[in-house]
């Protein structure tokens, strides 16, 4: 019988893509030159076990990757190396690597195998590095030299542990697969033989010395390996045509392997220049974001505090309780027992309210998981910049709806790169400013009221509320004469296309910036706001609802239809009289709300919806929205009541729908759908194009 | 890789000579047509479905499938057959399609379903060309059982560009004509 | 400049010898005009009087023109010259005007205008001149030459007396030195010649500038004492002789101003006493000493009349010879000759007895324009005729109050108001008479019995009331009296015929009587047969009845069928829902079954065996599909089959109770044979009584008809009586004829009585050649004319 494997894939990459975090997040926080054993140890494991699984499953090139690192690694755990700054540096961006090749793995984008090389050969070269210097930038080029080089050989030190061949493995099968790759030459080591007395059966005491004679691909070893990695000590040495002669004059082996850091240090091209190396890496860098950015993988697993499924499975056996009662009482029921069944209905309502409300709190995650990746990026950015910051977070274990937390990072990551970017000035200038060398970026997260307040503050320069007002009047988003306050023309900077920089870097400043930022956090039904003052810094504060997966509805009908109307977006409902409307151009109607005047939206008109009762306004109901900053009376031919409802999602099985933000199911069972409000207004916009499109449909 | 190319491989299966598969077969008209089985989410008797406005005519609206929000089409009209009025037979077929972002559950409305067939796939016949004339591309190949000719729909095809906004359903860039071969 | 619109090009030419006068003030405001003046102009005086000048200024005149003539006359001198003047309709007329000013104290005050008809010649050049002046070719001013040589003959004479006085004197001078000097005789001639040749040819100039122009003046003067004011002088010098001329222009001026006013002025006072001749009333006019100074044309012919009778007692009266005397000499009043020799102070109107005649006057005192008593003047009427008619007519007038209406105004001799009065009089004195005459004479003839007699001719008002009234009496009375006569005609015909029917009646009685015992056999013969016929009918019924509850037995138990029927149909529908409900339990199950192949095809070989079973499900739903439909065919046919048989059911359900309706239907109609013969048979017992009492009836009737018939002769021997009493009238023909015509139809008229009874009392229709006279109350009043 086989297994077919691949169904536990899934399961592999969450953990691994897991895993990945807590690797990141260790390496950010060791210092260098101290060894936290146990953030080490952590490390350590998750490695660990990406490397088990990948092999596992097949990838092998993860496996070898992952293995180097390792390898690295448990040697700073056994303080057989030093962490310096440079190993950590090469350790963290062989994390974004392998997240990389998982993420290739997990089939949603190709692989720059060129990439994974290179940083394999850096690793390698960190690894064969016994200096205590910090390593030399050029070091890490040694690999990517000699990728250049011709390999004709490898040379093998494979010291199976004692305990290998209890695991099942064979060292002879090991050596046969080698036989099969090419010619080689075979020493056996039998230096570690016990005393006979000592002698365990079922252990291993021999190791061999390995050299093979064909320019194959270093996978191919790896391949033959995969099983023992953690069974034994390998170490896999290239042989160059330049070393050949060394080879064919016969040395040792083993002086070859004692003789290599200096072989490949001899071999390496001396004066590479350090911006190339620079502008690589922020290429790989940009990379890797804007992976995360469309292919961030919103993973479909949840992790959950057992004392949540406790509770749910108490829930759970109320329910079955109810439920049983329920049907002995349906088995004969007479009207005597109306009131038994009654109370049997309301617990059955309370504990369904109670299990929704705890399978929502397992929906609900700490923030800590969007916030976890900043220091990462303020470490790297902050760098790469040449500036000094200090990044606060606080209430990261704020809970958050799932999808919140999914959605979030996104956004608050381009925020968090505009506040380091234009916000945090270069040190001299802060000296020069009065204001302490490093600048401060604070991550703040709580909860007020029913929302989520998520704050991104810096002590940076602020907004600089002329230079917004040349590029808007140059853009043509405003007159030229326009009078605005400082908040007017902060607000510009959520328009389309709207980008300060004075010179477009590869940070920011591309355009596409913050309104595709106020966007998302609209779509996520909340609201984005920015508080700044020139030379003290900016806030930039968003709210977000706690849950996006249950929603407060308004139920509206328009003929047959039935739609919902999130509560939140309703100002007031009203009937209007037919002297409160006005027309403006002949068309467009609009009603007067005390001072306001507000454009209608005809629901049936936007929607098509036929059969509706208020052709005329009066006959209907407006009910005033707001979305986006505007407002506008909605025409329903009735309000049927309020509910909560389950936001379910229509993309998953079909697409957008303009106008609608998702759909729910109802009491009976039928679906309806939820009205997205700034959607509607964008619609009603467009209705004769619209009308046009039905036509031709 | 596996995920992805499951149904690639899947296809490649049943194309081998003499290896049967199971087909759901189902009628519109006079005319029979089959999906793989394995696509089957469910099959259930026509109910009143939620209309999706402004969406295209073959949208039916969406139901509730145990929780999930799924579109139905109407498969008359999606592949360009007539209209015709639903009655108490009419059948929605619930498919499970693959696509490049992961699979996605639609609703067929049929006329009627038939039954459940276990076919050779050797027996597979390409469709005729019939030019512009008629739309084929719902149509993966022709089998014949019994006397009737079984028409088996490339249900991944039937998804629209993923409603009106998106375009992310990228489909299988291959023709009939290669998987045959 | 004040431009007048609107001109025409229609000329008016003064009248021969009309010449247009005004006067304004220093303004140019008009304070008076003649006649003439306003009459070519069109204007009123109340247009002109008071208003500027230029009302009349023609737009053709050239403004220099009229600066000329204000400079001249605000100079004191006068002006003339030709102007065209404008009237009130456009038209325009030409005019010499010659202005002057008008001096009071040495102080100018106004200016006075004449105006003369101008010849054409002047008009022509006149017209010329201003149209060139008007396009700025001319000037008034004279120029050039015509300024040297009217500078040359305006050389003041002193200017030539000087020269005169030093030629000569030089001359004088020059031969004077060259005598003492000793020169030569030839050149002292010589200067001497020359110095007599410039001092002739000086003392010509002289002559030349006075002489003839006051020869011309002496001319100009001439014409003025002769009252020739019009021959306007030339005023073109401006030397002393000019000065002189433009005096004598401004008296032409004055002169003929006053000239024109007088002629006005004598013009109005003879129309005044042209007047006053003609008027038919005799009007004289005493002045302050009562002596007659007018007579009129008709207060000559009065005298004339009066002469006779006057000079019996003053044999010195001549009617030509009265002016200058006084009146009041001749009147033999003494108060009022009194009256008519001291000073009238307030008009008076008094009458005069004498010489045969009444005479009326009326006097009014005559004033000066001061309001000093200048006499009387004196209106004369002769009243004697009037007052001798008025005596007649009141006379006649008593007369007639007391009855007499013989009398009459003799008419002759009488005229005008007097002779219209009389005969007016008279006609209304005949008109009465007659009336009374006509009155009388019917009234008697009325009391003779005949009332024929009617009020003729034409009368009026009152008196065609009257006449009315009359003939209307007569008209009613002989209407009643006819009435009366028919009706007594009526009687005596129908007592006759009322006789005679009873007769009749009485025969046919004692025929009825005997036809009533016929009938009363046969009513027992009936009798029998009706009883019989209820018997019968009294059994059909039964069987009737007894038939009908058959019938509705089969009904109740057709119905019941029905219902066992339709019992069986909604059995079959619920079975047939019932069996939908396992089909759609067989729809269901398939697609579970369906469904669950679905779920087995997944699971793969571990599923197989499920697979198997779940085959096995749809094959039974699919049975059990098909068991339905064949279990639906066969409920469908029962169903069929049971609503044919329904129907069947129903069908004879219905015919079942057409049969009960029918049996109970012919049951009915027998009852109500049964009863209708019953209640034939009392109906005849009935008619069996009716018969005998009318037996009975019949013999009574006999004996009153006998009475009837006596009676009815009586009757007829008083309607005669009456008709002989009605013969004393005479009645007008129109309706004597009744009676002949009643004679004639008598016979016919009975019978028509008689059948007009027998037909129940038809009552005789009006065309029928019956007398309508035969019912008097329906006939209308005025009916009787028509026969």
């Amino acid at each position: 019988m086989t297994i077919d494997i691949s169904q536990f894939h899934q399961v592999f990459f969450e953990e691994s893509f897991e895993g990945l975090e807590i690797m990141e997040s260790g390496l950010l926080n060791m210092d260098p030159g101290e060894v936290d054993a146990e953030e080490i140890n952590a490390i350590f494991r998750a490695a660990h076990s990406i490397k088990g699984g990948s092999a596992t499953f097949g990838f092998n090139d993860i496996a070898a990757f992952t293995h180097i690192m390792e390898t690295l690694l448990d040697e700073m755990r056994d303080g057989r190396r030093q962490v310096t700054d440079k190993a950590l540096e090469v350790l963290l961006r062989s994390v974004d690597v392998l997240r990389e090749m998982l993420t290739a793995s997990n089939g949603s984008g190709g692989l720059d195998e060129g990439l994974v090389k290179g940083q394999l050969q850096e690793l390698e070269a960190v690894l064969n590095d016994r200096s205590d210097e910090p390593a030399s930038g050029s070091d890490s080029d040694a690999g990517a030299v000699s990728t250049a080089r011709e390999v004709i050989g490898w040379h093998l030190v494979f010291r199976p542990l004692p305990r290998m061949m209890q695991t099942g493995n064979d060292p002879l099968r090991i050596l046969r697969e080698l036989a099969s790759l090419g010619d080689m030459e075979v020493e056996g080591d039998i230096s570690l033989l016990p005393v006979f007395a000592q002698f365990d059966p079922e252990e291993c005491y021999l190791s061999w010395n390995i050299h093979l004679k064909a320019g194959v691909d270093r996978l191919q070893i790896d391949e033959v390996f995969d099983w023992v990695e953690d069974e034994c000590d390998l170490a896999v040495i290239p042989l160059y045509a330049d070393a050949r002669e060394l080879i064919a004059a016969g040395e040792p082996a083993k002086d070859i392997i004692a003789d290599l850091p200096s072989t490949m240090t001899v071999a390496e091209e001396p004066n590479r220049p350090d911006r190339r190396k620079n502008s690589d890496r922020r290429k790989a860098d940009r990379r890797v974001e804007q992976r995360r950015a469309s292919a961030a993988p919103a993973s479909s697993s949840i992790r959950v505090d057992i004392t949540k499924i406790d509770a749910l499975i108490n829930m759970v056996g109320e329910l079955v309780i109810t439920q049983s009662m329920l049907s002995m009482l349906s088995g004969n029921f007479h009207m005597g027992q109306v009131d038994r069944l009654r109370d049997g209905l309301a617990q059955l309502e309370r504990h369904t309210r109670e299990m929704q409300e705890s399978v929502m709190q397992i929906r609900m995650l700490p923030i800590s998981f969007t916030f976890s990746r900043f220091p990462r990026l303020v470490h790297d950015l902050s760098t790469q910049m040449g500036k000094k910051i200090e990044l606060r977070m606080s209430g990261e274990n704020t809970e958050v709806d799932k999808t919140v937390i999914e959605k979030i990072g996104d956004p608050l990551v381009h925020l968090v790169r505009n506040s380091l970017d234009h916000g945090i000035e270069m040190p001299d200038q802060r000296v020069a400013a009065g204001k302490p060398e490093t600048g401060v970026v604070e991550l703040n997260a709580f909860h007020n009221g029913g929302s989520i307040v998520i704050e991104i503050r810096d002590d940076g320069k602020g907004l600089d509320s002329d230079r917004i007002r040349r590029k808007a009047i140059e853009k043509g988003l405003i007159e030229e004469s326009a009078k605005m306050s400082d908040q007017q023309l902060h607000e510009l900077i959520f328009q389309p296309g709207f980008s300060t920089a004075d010179k477009v870097n590869d940070l920011s400043g591309r355009g596409v910036g913050m309104d595709v930022v106020r966007r998302n956090i609209n779509e996520l039904g909340g609201n984005i706001e920015i508080e700044s003052e020139s030379g003290r810094g900016s806030a930039i504060i968003i709210r977000l609802p706690l849950t996006l997966a249950i929603l407060d509805g308004q139920i509206i009908s328009v003929g047959d239809e039935i739609y919902i109307v999130p509560l939140i977006s309703i100002i007031e409902s009203l009937q209007v009289r037919p002297d409160g409307i006005n027309l403006v151009a002949g068309r467009g109607e609009v009603f007067k709300l005390r001072d306001e005047y507000l454009p209608v939206v005809r629901l049936h008109e936007v929607f098509g919806i036929e059969g509706n009762r208020a052709q005329d306004l009066k006959d209907g109901l407006l009910v005033v929205v707001e979305g986006d900053g505007r407002r506008c009376g909605i025409l329903v031919d009735d309000l049927i009541g309020q509910q909560q409802v389950v936001i379910k999602s229509l993309e998953a099985n079909y697409g957008r729908v303009e106008g609608v933000s998702g759909a729910t199911i109802l009491g009976d069972g039928s679906v309806a759908l939820i009205l997205d409000i700034p959607g509607i207004m964008r619609l009603t916009n467009q209705l004769p194009e619209l009308q046009l499109v039905k036509r031709t449909a | 890789m596996p995920v992805q190319n499951e149904h690639r491989q899947a296809t490649a299966e049943s194309l081998t000579a003499g290896s049967r598969n199971e087909y759901l077969t189902f009628s519109l008209g006079d005319e029979d047509y089959g999906v793989d089985i394995l696509r089957v989410r469910e099959i259930r008797g026509w109910e009143a479905v939620t209309r999706i406005p402004n969406s295209p005519l073959y949208v039916k609206g969406v139901l509730n499938l145990r929780g999930t929000i799924v579109p139905v089409f109407d498969l008359r009209l999606r592949i360009g057959m007539p209209m015709r009025a639903y009655t108490k037979g009419t059948v929605v077929v619930v498919l499970r399609i693959v696509g490049s972002d992961g699979d996605r559950n639609i609703g067929i409305v049929v006329d009627d379903v038939s039954d459940v067939l276990s076919m050779d796939m050797a027996g597979i016949q390409r469709v005729p060309d019939f030019g512009s004339r008629l739309n084929t591309e719902f149509i993966f190949g022709m089998v014949s059982a019994g006397k009737k000719m079984i028409m088996i729909l490339d249900v991944d095809r039937l998804a629209p560009d993923h409603g009106n906004g998106g375009s992310s359903c990228v489909r299988p860039g291959r023709n009939v004509n290669e998987e045959i071969s | 400049m004040k431009i007048n619109q609107p001109v025409t090009e229609i000329e008016r030419q003064m009248r021969a010898g009309s010449i247009l006068v005004s006067k304004t003030d220093l303004k140019g405001i008009i304070t008076y005009c003649n006649k003439d003046f306003k009459e070519i102009s069109g204007f009123s005086y109340s247009e002109l009087i008071g208003k500027s000048h230029n009302l009349v200024r023609h737009p053709d005149m050239p403004p220099e023109a009229f600066q000329d003539l204000w400079q001249t006359v605000q100079s004191g001198r006068p002006w003339s010259g030709i102007v065209k003047n404008r009237c009130k309709n456009g038209d325009f007329y030409w005019v010499r005007a010659n202005i002057t000013p008008l001096s009071e104290g040495g102080r100018v005050t106004g200016y006075m205008s004449v105006r003369t008809p101008p010849t054409r010649e002047e008009v022509a050049d006149a017209e010329a001149l201003y149209r060139r002046v008007n396009a700025n070719k001319a000037s008034l001013q004279p120029n050039g030459v015509a300024k040297w040589i009217s500078a040359l003959r305006s050389l003041p004479i002193k200017t030539l007396l000087a020269c005169l006085v030093f030629t000569s004197v030089a001359g004088i001078a020059t031969t004077a030195a060259m005598v003492v000097m000793g020169a030569s005789d030839k050149p002292t001639l010589a200067v001497l010649g020359l110095t007599g040749v410039s001092t002739l040819l000086f003392g010509l100039l002289l002559a030349r500038s006075l002489i003839r122009p006051l020869a011309y003046a002496q001319d100009k003067l001439m014409q003025i004492a002769e009252g020739n004011f019009f021959d306007w002088v030339d005023i073109g010098r401006a030397d002393e002789i000019g000065n002189l001329l433009k005096t004598i222009m401004s008296t032409q001026i004055k002169l003929g101003f006053d000239v024109m006013d007088a002629r006005e002025k004598a013009d109005e006072a003879k129309r005044i006493q042209t007047a006053l001749d003609n008027v038919s009333t005799s009007v004289t006019v005493s002045d302050v000493n009562n002596r007659l100074i007018y007579m009129n044309q008709s207060a000559h012919e009065f005298f004339d009349q009066l002469a006779a009778t006057i000079r019996e007692k003053e044999p010195q009266f001549e009617t030509d010879r009265l002016i200058g005397t006084n009146l009041a000499d001749f009147f033999p009043d003494d108060r009022l000759r009194d009256m008519y020799k001291t000073k009238l102070l307030e008009p008076r109107v008094s009458q005069l007895d004498a010489w045969g005649h009444s005479i009326k006057l009326n006097t009014s005192p005559v004033h000066d324009t001061a309001g000093d008593y200048q006499g009387r003047v004196t209106q004369w009427f002769d009243i004697t005729g009037e007052l001798k008619v008025q005596r007649e007519i009141d006379s006649i007038v008593e007369n007639a109050r007391s009855g007499d209406l013989t009398g009459r105004i003799v008419l002759e001799g009488k005229e005008g108001f007097f002779a219209t009065l009389g005969s007016g009089i008279n006609a209304l004195i005949e008109v009465v008479e007659n009336a009374f005459n006509d009155i009388a004479r019917i009234m008697s003839e009325m009391a003779k019995g005949d009332l024929t007699k009617s009020m003729r001719g034409d009368y009026k008002g009152a008196f065609g009331k009257v006449q009315q009234d009359i003939n209307g009496t007569m008209a009613n009375l002989e209407k009643i009296m006819s009435q009366l006569r028919e009706s007594g005609e009526v009687i005596t015909t129908a007592s006759d015929e009322i006789s005679a029917g009873n007769n009749n009646l009485s025969s046919r009685t004692e025929q009825q009587a005997s036809a009533l015992q016929e009938t009363a056999s046969s009513m027992e013969q009936l009798t029998g047969t009706v009883k019989n016929n209820a018997e019968n009918a009294q059994q059909a019924n039964l069987l009737a009845a007894s038939a009908r509850q058959t019938a509705e037995k089969g009904g109740e138990v057709v119905s019941q069928a029905v219902q066992a029927m339709d019992a069986i149909n909604s059995s079959s529908n619920q079975i047939a829902e019932i069996i939908g409900v396992i089909d759609e339990i067989a729809f269901q199950t398939n697609l579970l079954a369906l469904n669950a192949s679905v779920e087995a095809a997944r699971a793969g070989d571990q599923g197989r065996g499920f697979a198997v079973v779940a085959t096995e499900v749809r094959n039974l739903a699919g049975r059990s599909a098909t068991a339905a439909k064949e279990i639906k065919g066969l409920i469908q046919d029962s169903a069929g089959k049971v609503k044919a048989g329904t129907e069947l059911v129903r069908a004879s359900g219905e015919t079942l109770a057409e049969i009960v309706l029918s049996v109970k239907k012919v049951g009915d109609i027998i009852s109500e044979i049964a009863a209708a013969s019953q209640e034939q048979s009392v109906g005849i017992d009935l008619v069996n009584q009716a018969v005998t009492s009318m037996d009975e009836v019949t013999q009574q009737n006999a004996a009153l008809a006998e009475q009837t018939s006596a009676a009815a002769l009586s009757m007829n021997e008083k309607a005669r009586e009456m008709d002989g009493l009605m013969g004393f009238f005479t009645l007008s023909k129109a309706s004597q004829p009744a009676l002949p015509r009643a004679e004639a139809t008598r016979k016919p008229a009975t019978t028509a009585l008689v059948q007009a009874r027998v037909s129940s009392g038809t009552a005789a229709p009006r065309h029928h050649p019956s007398p309508v006279s035969f019912n008097p109350v329906e006939d209308e009043g005025d009916q009787w004319e028509e026969f």
